[in-house]
């Protein structure tokens, strides 16, 4: 199919589009285009034979809003009714669901907001979120994942596109190294991750050279639990042990 | 008895904590209260002590700013006897304390708390009992830093094994594992805490039983409220972040005035700990590489 260029008049809005965009969300879409014109190519407004919409009435209303005189459109006039009408949703169906962890460390949240996505805003309370910190017990349990090897629990993704920033500086070498040497910040550990590997897959010698570079906070009773010690801080708390 | 240190700024007319654990009848020889040299209201917390029989240091800005690390380091602007807590350690091992508590000077008391739920106010021997028991503990397993956390409404279920990674403003420190570490003095704060979890020393608080009871003092005069609202907290937000950016995040609270905060995700910081048959590393002095203990950074001293 091939995406041409017409006049924004020749397009037609769907008056059965089940969708809607308001207020601010409506703003940073005309503002979207206005800045980023060239996403309308990559991704034009779809039409039937009559030129009605199936795909992009809210990018229509954002460009007429824009001052557009011209839209890029690609015709899908081979579809039947009924499979116009699946198009309608299925183009607006948004598969899987956003990683606002991910999001939230590698992207620009106020650009995401600017961009017109609902980033949530956060509602927990400091102490919500310090709770979220527990653990149900003292240790952490180790899970056996018999195919994890110890390489699989650092992230190096970071590392390596600082490194990479690093080198394409006009640095000397020299000063490139030493810098290098500062983003090993950027290397995410998962100990959780370590401490499978530890307990299930290491062997002794392996197990006591990560104990020694702490990877992982090995109790083994020598002066007694910790889990007991920690009982024994309530110990003698006035009516502790009554129900 | 343990000694209890109290950093103060500019709260001589309402030291909270001072008039608790005189109120619940701790012996006032233990309690120390700490300003700078060059408080205004000098005569004011003297007046206080004095009128009480508690102890009151005065230490120097100026060694503070010398001995400590930028980030720790008062300003001249923004000086607050909280930011030279460093000095404590000095001030105890002049005094022979070799184990003691720090303490924030707005503390309302204390709580017992059962598997998270509100149990009823703590007293007197529940606090020295806990506070004994917390020492004990450090002692037998050889670990320089635990803590108390602050009440709220903690989420997630407790049992009465709790322990909480994280520590809020009742700390207990043992002299002989002084913690310097490798990015920073200490400052009792979070910074410090996750620069010994992240270096694998076992530290944590207790998360039930005895807890701090939530304060107020975001909104409190004095202390550092001031500098937290004149810098929105970044000082001491972004802090943990720059330190550790694949562990820990800045990110920004709606309320309390849309302020930065750190948000941690453990398993990215600091090692877990498992009980297994083999072999302890849970003492700090475990492995001699970990040594010295010392306040002095660790650069000079190769210096």
């Amino acid at each position: 199919m091939k995406i041409e260029k017409v006049s924004i008049s020749t397009v037609k809005a769907n008056p059965n589009n089940p969708r809607v965009i308001k207020d601010d969300k409506f703003r940073k879409l005309v503002q979207s285009i206005k800045d980023f014109p060239e996403m309308l190519e990559i991704r034009p407004i779809v039409v039937n034979q009559d030129m009605i919409v199936l795909g992009g009435n809210m990018r229509l209303k954002a460009c007429k809003e824009a001052g557009l005189k011209e839209v890029p459109i690609i015709h899908a006039d081979n579809l039947t009714e009924e499979q116009q009408r699946e198009f309608i949703i299925k183009d607006n169906v948004s598969g899987g669901e956003w990683d606002w962890e991910l999001l939230a460390s590698e992207w620009d949240t106020d650009l995401l907001d600017e961009w017109g996505l609902d980033v949530p805003v956060e509602t927990e309370t400091e102490t919500e979120k310090l709770s979220k910190l527990e653990f149900q017990d003292v240790y952490y349990q180790p899970k056996e994942e018999p195919n994890v090897t110890l390489s699989e629990c650092v992230d190096f993704t970071k590392f390596h596109a600082k490194v990479k920033a690093i080198e394409e500086s006009p640095l000397s070498d020299e000063q490139k190294e030493v810098l290098k040497w500062f983003a090993y910040r950027f290397i995410r550990i998962n100990f959780e991750q370590v401490a499978n590997y530890y307990f299930f897959n290491a062997d002794d010698e392996e197990q006591k050279v990560m104990e020694r570079l702490r990877l992982v906070l090995s109790d083994s009773g020598l002066q007694g639990f910790i889990d007991d010690d920690i009982l024994r801080a309530h110990e003698y708390i006035e009516d502790w042990s009554n129900d | 008895m343990i000694d209890i240190f109290i950093p103060s700024y500019k709260r001589a007319d309402n030291c909270k904590t001072l008039k608790y654990f005189v109120k619940i009848g701790w012996m006032v020889q233990n309690l120390h209260v700490v300003i700078d040299d060059q408080a205004e209201d000098y005569d004011e917390y003297k007046k206080l002590t004095d009128k009480v029989g508690a102890n009151l240091h005065v230490l120097s800005l100026e060694e503070s700013r010398r001995r400590f690390d930028y980030v720790h380091r008062p300003s001249e602007s923004r000086r607050s006897a909280g930011q030279m807590r460093n000095l404590f350690y000095d001030v105890a091992e002049r005094l022979g304390i070799e184990f003691f508590v720090m303490q924030d000077d707005d503390t309302n008391g204390y709580e017992i708390k059962r598997r998270g739920k509100y149990h009823r106010v703590a007293n007197y021997y529940d606090i020295e009992s806990t506070f004994n028991g917390v020492k004990e503990f450090m002692n037998r397993q050889r670990i320089g830093l635990f803590g108390i956390s602050q009440t709220g409404d903690f989420i997630g279920g407790h049992n009465d094994k709790l322990l909480r990674h994280k520590v809020m403003n009742t700390t207990f420190i043992d002299r002989r594992f002084l913690y310097m570490g490798e990015r920073g003095a200490p400052d009792d704060d979070t910074s410090q805490f996750v620069n010994v979890m992240n270096e694998g020393l076992f530290t944590g608080s207790l998360g039930d039983g005895l807890v701090l009871k939530q304060t107020t003092s975001a909104t409190a005069k004095g202390g550092l409220t001031d500098l937290y609202n004149e810098v929105k907290l970044l000082n001491k937000a972004l802090v943990c972040p720059i330190q550790f950016p694949s562990a820990i995040r800045a990110t920004r609270q709606v309320k309390n005035g849309g302020r930065l905060h750190h948000e941690i995700t453990r398993k990215y910081l600091s090692p877990m700990l498992i009980k297994t048959k083999k072999r302890s590393n849970i003492a700090w002095d475990t492995y001699p590489e970990d040594y010295p203990f010392t306040l002095e950074s660790k650069m000079k001293l190769k210096e």
